[in-house]
């Protein structure tokens, strides 16, 4: 059977990809119809780059706001601290009287201050994480693979937080509980959000990486034309280059399970 | 909704990194959550990585396996660039392995990565030689 000249017929695709056995295809045919491929996987590579970088903008924002609104959750904090160890003092109630309510007023500015940053905090498209919106990002076109960021809202009311009272030790303690919580909260969300922003961006990497390739390929396939793959494959196989310099392809921990799964 | 598989008598499956054998009767597994699931048949060792698409099935494997996929990105690029030049066709396949890695669909992109390897076999057929 002569190959030269021919590309090649899938079974697997159910479709001509070569004239070599098969008379239904040329080359020509079957260059244009993997073009056809490219172009297609390409357009949809790129919608879905254009929803991954929107999509980082709201989430790198919603990180650094985050990352604003702990702070201010800790200087609420410090000044409940600041109260309680007033009120620890024998007679401290009475003695540190002014200090008190100064500090009460202070709790009460920086929950103001907290809930106006959030007002704020929108993000892109009108998504504020901060007070419990939801984004949603699309792996595909279709939206058939898509990554939820699922918000907080991280109002003084939405956290819960109680109105401020120093008057006693009690009530200042459960002001250090409401801020505590309140904190374990906003650390909560800037890990889901970092964590989606670490998937979107090893994702975008690799869609750029393949969208080259299929650029790439486009340019072959327009200026080569289709080569003779058969001979052309069986040369890189027989001369394929060693991708990992005489280590294993496999990292340690993939090597263990493998290895794992062999020897039970 | 639970994954449900049913194990032959003494089948291998891997779980996460857990390796889990049947006893001697069959079972069924109902399994919730987004861990790595391979069956024996679909497991293949580095050794049995002999031909370029083998290898990158291999690749994809590991990345499923894998907590941080990123660090087999390269050497993924760097084989499917050797493969699409000697062989435009398989840019087909690779076209839709890759849009299966991007939606995080390792077990999709395996299954398409499988396709691939019979292509190569037909094409290392239509040269005269089996590295199969």
């Amino acid at each position: 059977m002569s190959v030269s000249n021919s590309v090649f017929y899938s079974p697997v695709l159910g479709q001509y990809l070569s004239k070599s056995g098969h008379k239904a295809a040329s080359p020509a045919d079957a260059a244009s119809s993997i073009l056809e491929i490219a172009k297609l996987s390409r357009r949809e590579f790129l919608q879905v780059l254009q929803g991954f970088d929107d999509n980082l903008d709201t989430l790198e924002s919603s990180l650094s706001s985050v990352q604003e609104v702990i702070g201010i959750l800790e200087e609420a904090g410090g000044l409940s601290v600041r109260a309680r160890n007033f009120l620890q003092e024998d007679g401290g109630a009475k003695k540190y009287k002014d200090k008190l309510a100064d500090l009460e007023l202070w709790y009460n500015k920086t929950l103001e201050k907290l809930d106006a940053y959030i007002e704020k905090s929108e993000a892109g498209g009108g998504v504020n994480l901060l007070k419990g919106d939801s984004l949603t990002i699309l792996f595909d076109p279709a939206g058939q693979s898509t990554l939820l960021t699922q918000g907080i809202n991280l109002t003084a009311k939405g956290l819960g937080i109680r109105p401020p009272d120093f008057s006693s030790l009690h009530n200042i303690q459960n002001a250090r509980i409401d801020i505590t919580n309140s904190i374990d909260l906003a650390v909560t969300l800037r890990n889901i959000v970092s964590s989606d922003i670490s998937t979107i961006k090893t994702r975008r990497e690799f869609c750029e990486t393949a969208l080259s390739f299929l650029t790439q390929i486009h340019d072959y396939l327009t200026s080569a034309g289709p080569n003779d793959e058969p001979h052309t494959y069986l040369d890189l196989c027989q001369h394929i280059p060693d991708l990992a310099d005489g280590e294993p392809l496999a990292a340690e921990p993939q090597l263990v399970t493998l290895e794992n799964f062999r020897t039970q | 909704m639970a994954l449900i598989i049913d194990l032959k008598p003494e089948e291998k499956i891997l779980i996460g990194s857990a390796v889990i054998i049947n006893d001697k009767q069959r079972t069924r597994l109902h399994i919730s959550g987004d861990t790595p699931i391979l069956r024996e048949k679909d497991v293949m060792q580095e050794e049995d990585a002999a031909t370029p698409c083998r290898k990158v099935y291999f690749l994809i494997q590991c990345m499923y396996l894998a907590r941080n996929p990123r660090e087999y990105h390269p050497k993924y690029f760097e084989l499917l660039k050797m493969i699409q030049t000697a062989a435009p066709s398989t840019s087909v396949f690779f076209a839709r392995i890759n849009a299966h890695i991007v939606q995080g669909h390792y077990y999709k992109a395996l299954r398409e990565a499988r396709d691939l390897i019979t292509h190569e076999d037909e094409l290392l057929k239509a040269s005269g030689v089996s590295m199969g």
